[in-house]
């Protein structure tokens, strides 16, 4: 299956890109993804993942076609 | 005392006199430095005075954290009673004088009385001269700092107010080295009314500290674990304007006077905007993570940027063109006013102008209206220069549109909708100068992180709520970021920003002063400080006091989010005065916002008491 994943801020740059197009062979959930694909992931503070307008957990089991944004947690300056 | 000078260089303008004095290191260990040793000395001394008038004191106040190599300790606080809320007013802005003031000798500087000719104080550690500053009054800050340099040499700390400040502008600031910033609350229109066109400082004492061979261990260790934070480069391309795209995805963004939460044109203003144009980089003294990005603006010249800045001087006015707002910002730097109020009563204004309350007015977006209306207000000219040049609360009384203006006690609200986030609402509520973020940023914790009551699902809609655990972690917020930031005082950014361990800082304050700092005491300190600009608060309006006074914009709870994924999404004011309630109740404040005895006597403060009683009931 394939995946869309668009990142912002910090997690694009450490991607390096603003999108990640995968092709999965079965269902994993959204945190072992991003894990795969940004490095030092772990070493962020949290980041915010929503699913088709939904916050959703590391443990969420994404799919084709789902709208998946991941933005990094910002503080505001 | 290590670490502290318990020295104020006191510089009278009236007698044309400057003295030292010794405070009690009683002061140094209650309230450290920076915000809390300013509240004190302005309850102690600036009571029931004219802001503009010689009985205000403008108080530049370091502590024992500035002057030290140690992770963007280049920080300066300002305050003075505010002439824009008639409250307290502060602001704190990254300048070598910092540095200087404090190898000078001092840990402040308080300016008294009122000078009847221009002038500027040139301060070389022990020799203090007030001299004629003629040449200079008219000149835009960075014309003015750039002849001080020539005249007095280029290593030293200059801190400078513009024509806004000098027309007495309610929001003029201080500026210092072409774009740093402080005082959002009139601190520069203070200056000016003292007819105080700068200060200059040069200091080359070593400041005693307890253990020098620790601090110096830690400092290399602290500066190096910022370079290895995995967020230091995306900082090092953004900066804060990375905000930006992150508030238009989260419908956060301020908007045309904040009528909606998005913009079409935020591609052409952000971040990524920026690093298309940028030239070069800026920073405060002490800092390796500089965030001062500096384009080129639309008329070739060098503009530094910031997202609150461009927030509110690009969507906020519609205008999607990066050169067009950044000249815009820069004026405002030369000019010495502050960006976010600016830009909010510019917006403001436009809206009247759309409304058609204003006729032949500003429009949104229309750039070549915004120059001249930056113009009118920092020389208080043109039909609305004058009224506009008095903040946005003002203007409404005056023109109309109450219910568009956005302001918390007077003071613009800054580059944050809260259409969808009531703790953030709250934050800017209960912020001590008035609307400003600098005290509590929780969006992303609202987002994404804030617990809800009974949920427990993989995916959750976002949903506003009013869980009272929202006030308590304003308060966590505002003890670290208003309060131990702004007492030391040192730039939070290292923390906020990239996640520096917070346990430096007790460290750092032990191997300084020799006195076992634990965030416990801190998080004292800060409640002590928020307990005591409170209660300035309520004496200077005459104990004419309320919960109100905490309230957000009313738009926020009347008009809702008018595109997006969140469209619709407007506060609650009853679930809102009930959150409120519950960050009183934890303050220990009464059902009205003001501090009981109990807790006064609590924090060290009964010796207030007294005074405040005067001009209100106070609970038990």
């Amino acid at each position: 299956m394939a995946l869309r994943i668009k990142l912002f801020g910090t997690l694009a740059h450490l991607a390096k890109t603003h999108e990640l197009n995968i092709k999965l062979e079965r269902e994993k959930p959204i945190g072992e993804i991003l894990r795969e694909y940004i490095p030092n992931y772990d070493k962020l503070k949290d980041v915010i993942i929503i699913v088709n307008g939904l916050r959703v957990n590391e443990e969420f089991l994404v799919k084709e076609g789902d709208e998946i944004k991941v933005f990094p947690v910002i503080s505001g300056g | 005392m290590k670490g502290w000078w318990g020295r104020i260089l006191r510089v009278d303008l009236s007698k044309k006199k400057a003295a030292v004095q010794e405070y009690d290191p009683e002061i140094a260990y209650k309230f450290i430095g920076g915000r809390g040793l300013a509240v004190k000395i302005l309850w102690d001394e600036v009571k029931g005075v004219d802001p503009l008038g010689p009985d205000n004191k403008l108080i530049f106040a370091a502590g024992p954290y500035n002057g030290l190599p140690l992770p963007s300790s280049g920080k300066l606080v300002v305050a003075a009673k505010s002439p824009l809320t008639g409250g307290y007013g502060d602001g704190n802005l990254g300048t070598m004088a910092s540095v200087h003031l404090r190898k000078a000798g001092y840990d402040a500087l308080v300016v008294e009385g009122k000078s009847d000719k221009p002038v500027y104080i040139y301060v070389e550690d022990d020799d203090v001269h007030i001299l004629s500053a003629g040449g200079l009054w008219g000149l835009s800050t960075f014309e003015t700092e750039r002849l001080l340099k020539e005249i007095h040499g280029k290593n030293l700390g200059v801190l400078t107010i513009g024509p806004a400040g000098e027309n007495l502008v309610k929001y003029a600031t201080i500026i210092s080295q072409e774009g740093r910033s402080g005082g959002r609350p009139g601190m520069g229109a203070v200056m000016g009314s003292k007819k105080l066109k700068a200060v200059v400082i040069k200091g080359t004492k070593e400041i005693p500290v307890a253990d020098p061979k620790e601090l110096a261990k830690m400092s290399k260790e602290s500066y190096n674990e910022i370079l290895e934070k995995p967020g230091y480069e995306f900082w090092s391309r953004q900066g804060t304007m990375a905000a930006l795209e992150w508030c238009q995805e989260n419908g956060a963004l301020p908007t045309r006077n904040f009528s909606d939460g998005y913009f079409e044109l935020a591609r052409l203003d952000d971040g990524y905007a920026m690093e298309a144009m940028k030239i070069e980089k800026r920073g405060c003294p002490y800092c390796n993570m500089p965030c001062g990005n500096v384009v080129l603006d639309s008329e070739a010249k060098k503009s530094e940027l910031d997202y609150e800045n461009v927030a509110l001087l690009g969507p906020n006015l519609g205008i999607g063109h990066l050169g067009k707002v950044s000249v815009l910002n820069r004026m405002a730097d030369e000019l010495g006013i502050d960006t976010i109020s600016l830009g909010n009563t510019l917006g403001f204004f436009m809206e009247l102008s759309e409304k058609g309350i204003i006729k032949d007015g500003v429009k949104f977006g229309d750039y070549e209206g915004a120059k001249q209306l930056i113009l009118d207000i920092a020389y208080r000219k043109g039909e609305y220069g004058n009224i506009l040049a008095e903040g946005v609360r003002y203007a409404s009384e005056k023109l109309g549109g109450k219910e568009i203006a956005m302001h918390v006690k007077g003071l613009e609200v800054s580059g944050y909708n809260c259409y969808a986030y009531p703790a953030m609402a709250l934050a800017y509520g209960t912020s001590p100068i008035g609307a400003h973020h600098k005290d509590a940023w929780v969006i992303a914790w609202e987002i994404g992180t804030a617990p809800i009551e009974g949920e427990s699902r993989q995916a959750t809609e976002y949903k506003i709520t009013y869980d009272p655990e929202k006030a308590g972690k304003v308060i966590e917020l505002q003890r670290l970021r208003g309060g131990l930031f702004e007492v030391l005082t040192g730039c939070r950014l290292p923390w906020v920003e990239v996640g520096l361990d917070l346990q430096w800082y007790p460290k750092f304050l032990k191997a300084i002063t020799g006195i076992d700092f634990t965030m416990e005491v801190v998080y004292e300190v800060a409640d002590r400080v928020y307990a005591l600009i409170r209660a300035y608060w309520v004496r200077e309006y005459n104990g004419k006091w309320s919960k109100t006074m905490d309230y957000p914009p009313e738009r926020w709870f009347k008009e809702s989010l008018k595109s997006g994924p969140l469209k619709g999404a407007q506060l609650d004011p009853k679930k809102y005065d009930a959150l409120l309630q519950e960050y009183y109740r934890l303050r220990g404040w009464d059902e009205n916002g003001i501090p009981k005895k109990s807790t006064l006597r609590k924090l060290g403060l009964e010796d207030i008491i007294p005074e405040l009683e005067k001009y209100t009931k106070l609970a038990e």
